[in-house]
């Protein structure tokens, strides 16, 4: 969550690069639109319900719980505007986000 | 200042470096990739309990206080040891990031749920640059 409101507090510079924030998390889409009004966010939630994004990015790991249920990375992917993944970072401590700086860094890289 | 009130403040520092190292970490990501702030605290607290419970054992009070003095350390070095255990150790076990996600060229495309209920495709995004957050939500 932090991560999204460390965004937001940037939203202007990043929709200034002709980028836009689309933050995936498997909340059911009711509850997304809840805490977008409860945090002020303005860019898109969006509901991966069924996992399926998570999946195709290889975010879920299987068995990787403590008690031997499935986790979910977090991560985040800075995309061009074919789509190409520019920049990535997989999360390696649950407690460490990206800081927005870093992003908007490496959106001044993209043409 | 009396050595005895060490006893209890001790403990009370140290839940204290804990409690609000979590309330204020998703803030200020320079206190929360390390604690500077709190890890100090902890510590400090567990000094001080120790202190305290010297004090209290070694002055002539009754059984009862030594017993609560004993608690506030046992209790302060517990906290302790979770906080540490957690910053340095628990939080990041995390199993490898798969040799797939780290090779992606392209992202795939892939149907999601807007919070209005409308079904949109990542894809539909692309013409414009995109930063994909996958997040821990509340589940």
């Amino acid at each position: 969550m932090s991560e999204l409101q460390g965004l937001q507090s940037r939203i202007t510079q990043i929709h200034e690069l002709d980028a836009e924030v689309l933050a995936i998390s498997i909340d059911p889409p009711e509850m997304n639109g809840r805490i977008a009004q409860k945090h002020g966010l303005t860019f898109p939630l969006l509901s991966d319900h069924n996992r399926e994004a998570m999946d195709r990015f290889g975010l879920r790991h299987e068995d990787g719980g403590m008690e031997g249920d499935d986790i979910f990375r977090p991560a985040m992917f800075v995309l061009d505007r074919e789509g190409r993944v520019v920049w990535r970072k997989l999360t390696d401590d649950w407690r460490v986000r990206v800081r927005p700086e870093e992003i908007l860094e490496q959106l001044r890289l993209i043409d | 200042m009396n050595k005895n009130n060490f006893a209890w403040i001790g403990p009370a520092l140290t839940f204290a470096g804990v409690v609000t190292y979590f309330m204020w970490f998703a803030r200020f990501p320079l206190l929360r990739d390390f604690p500077w702030l709190n890890l100090p605290l902890v510590v400090l607290g567990v000094v001080l309990s120790f202190l305290g419970v010297k004090a209290v054992f070694s002055s002539k009070r009754p059984w009862s206080r030594k017993l609560a003095a004993g608690g506030g350390l046992v209790l302060s070095g517990a906290l302790a040891t979770l906080f540490v255990g957690y910053v340095f150790v628990l939080s990041s076990m995390l199993p490898q990031a798969k040799q797939e996600t780290l090779a992606m060229a392209t992202a795939p495309s892939v149907s999601l749920t807007d919070a209005g209920g409308t079904v949109v495709d990542l894809s539909d995004y692309r013409g414009r640059k995109a930063v994909l957050v996958f997040y821990r939500g509340y589940w």
